[in-house]
């Protein structure tokens, strides 16, 4: 069971306004569902597997260290694309 | 009419391709209205008819596609249009440049009529999820056409394109194929490039193509596939892959102990398969996958909790949708609030979740241990057979609004197809008759990675041997 002050608390943490209702709703679902999930707890994993940390292979593939401009792209386009700008910038509010 | 007969027909010179995309536009006109495949239709498909039948009357060299008029799901980014993953905070973004596999269908000549239905960024199995409405079933409009990429399988499937491009995280292109009695393809992960798609779960997530026929399917799958240096985790096919012939005969396992908990109809149909393919001379063996049942909660883990990562970005800043509060936190709080469907919210909240502190350890730290346990699985299945068989879903096309409230229920549709996502394996869903109702059933074939190759094979036999 999920209390009510978590769910608030990963409300924030998701940056997520979500009424009373709504809350107490998720936090029914998320129970139900975590319920359907935590039967990986009886899965015995082997002394043998690595260490994973994420779900893919670790194999990163690297490029050269040279600037190759996204042609298709100009910067105008994606400045125009956000809300809040003005000519060269993306307006936000203030952070501090 | 398939792909490969209107090449035919616009080689002969039997059919042009605006008389092709005019029965597109009309039929779509008739029929979009109901279904509500699209979201909205490209007008520009006329002009790009008009170059094609130019390009066909100058003669010489045809790009394969040429002419085709194709459905585009809309969390495929096409330059210049609107792409909203059917959500309310994309509705009005449009999209700065082309996913890869667009620039391909380009170069390739082929004509893109629109963007289709889905359930917001991809989360739900019926497009009922959607910001803009369901789409309906072709084949009941009081059904669902499954989900995630139901308006791409209702599109293909009610003859208003000749194909379609979706998106498979956990199904979401295989489950609306077998629920609109379409050929739907999962490829291999890193076959096709996810450059321009819109990341739901970027470990999970392949682009694939869903059409009335194999052949169709396996055409624009080798236009779309391809190794990127826009998408590091796409890889090139290894070299030299021996095609099966027409008539190769394979050995298929089944997971017997994973046939649990489905429709005794869609049971017997996946049985009537079998035995019609044995009776062509193929081997049926029972094989045993023990992790493969934690399939579906690995993916319940992994897949919420990648997609409240990817999902982070939509803010309001950069693009789309902007709901102002007090401060920047508000922003963020009630651009995400308001902007974001139900479910997205749901699986952005259990995403947050599984990834929080002290929590990690227990659900995606261990889902991500038992998920190498199901690839390992698989790994030993194919040493012993070629080929793996499973329905494509546990159900037939249900009713809208059956189990749009039970999250879990609609979740457990999933139980067939996220195994392949989950190891990362190609799947095929091939359409296998009707039940009682007339609503398709759907027959599903995982290959080794990167053998789509065979599953177009055996594919194309089930096709040509299908009692419907």
């Amino acid at each position: 069971m999920i209390k009510s002050a978590e769910v608030e608390n990963l409300a924030i943490l998701a940056r997520l306004a979500l009424d009373p209702a709504e809350l107490a709703a998720i936090a029914k679902d998320l129970g139900s569902i975590l319920d359907y999930v935590k039967q990986l707890s009886e899965v015995t994993i082997p002394a043998d597997q690595p260490e994973m940390t994420d779900a893919m292979a670790p194999i990163n593939v690297f490029r050269e260290d040279v600037v190759a401009p996204f042609p298709a792209v100009s910067t105008g386009d994606l400045i125009v694309a956000a809300p809040k700008h003005d000519e060269h910038f993306v307006r936000v509010k203030k952070i501090l | 009419m398939t792909i490969i007969e209107a090449q035919k027909q616009l080689r002969a010179g039997e059919l042009t391709a605006g008389q092709l995309v005019e029965r597109c536009l009309a039929k779509i006109e008739a029929d979009n209205p109901k279904l509500n495949a699209f979201l909205e239709v490209f007008k520009e498909a006329r002009e790009q008819a008009a170059a094609a039948d130019a390009l066909i009357k100058r003669g010489g060299e045809w790009p394969p596609l040429l002419g085709i008029p194709l459905a585009i799901k809309d969390n495929i980014l096409i330059e210049g249009r609107i792409a909203s993953a059917a959500s309310r905070i994309l509705q009005n973004y449009r999209a700065s440049y082309d996913a890869t596999v667009i620039k391909k269908l380009k170069a390739a000549g082929a004509i893109l009529l629109g963007r289709t239905n889905m359930d917001e960024f991809a989360m739900g199995s019926s497009t009922e999820h959607s910001a803009f409405g369901p789409t309906k079933n072709p084949h009941d409009p009081t059904r669902t056409p499954g989900g995630s990429s139901g308006g791409s399988a209702a599109a293909v499937a009610a003859g208003l394109a000749l194909g379609a491009l979706g998106s498979d995280t956990g199904g979401s292109i295989r489950q609306p194929a077998s629920f609109c009695g379409v050929v739907g393809l999962k490829p291999t992960y890193g076959a096709v490039s996810r450059s321009g798609l819109m990341a739901m779960a970027s470990s999970l997530d392949q682009i694939g193509p869903l059409t009335t026929s194999v052949a169709d399917a396996e055409l624009l799958f080798q236009t779309i596939a391809g190794r990127d240096p826009l998408d590091a985790t796409s890889v090139a096919p290894p070299a030299g892959a021996i095609s099966p012939s027409p008539e190769a005969k394979f050995k298929i396992g089944v997971p017997e102990d994973f046939l649990v908990g489905l429709g005794e109809e869609v049971l017997i149909n996946f049985r009537q398969t079998l035995a019609r393919l044995q009776a062509l001379g193929h081997e049926i063996q029972n094989i045993s996958l023990p992790y493969l049942k934690y399939s579906l909660a690995c993916y319940y883990i992994i897949m919420p909790a990648e997609s409240s990562t990817n999902l982070a970005r939509f803010d309001g800043v950069r693009y789309g949708d902007y709901q102002a509060g007090e401060n920047l936190f508000a922003d963020y709080a009630q651009t995400r609030g308001a902007g974001f469907g139900p479910e997205v919210r749901r699986r952005i909240m259990l995403g947050t979740y599984v990834l929080s502190a002290g929590y990690y350890d227990a659900y995606y730290g261990r889902a991500v241990r038992v998920r190498q346990l199901i690839q390992n699985d698989f790994a030993a299945a194919f040493r012993q057979v070629a080929l793996i068989a499973l329905p494509t879903a546990p159900t037939t096309a249900f009713k809208i609004g059956e189990k749009v409230s039970d999250p879990l229920q609609m979740y457990l549709e999933d139980i067939f197809t996220v195994p392949a996502n989950i190891s990362g394996v190609p799947a095929l869903s091939i359409p296998s008759g009707r039940d009682a109702r007339g609503l398709p059933f759907g027959f599903q074939l995982f290959a080794p990675p990167f053998g789509e190759a065979a599953l177009f094979a055996l594919g194309k036999q089930v096709e040509q041997h299908d009692l419907a």
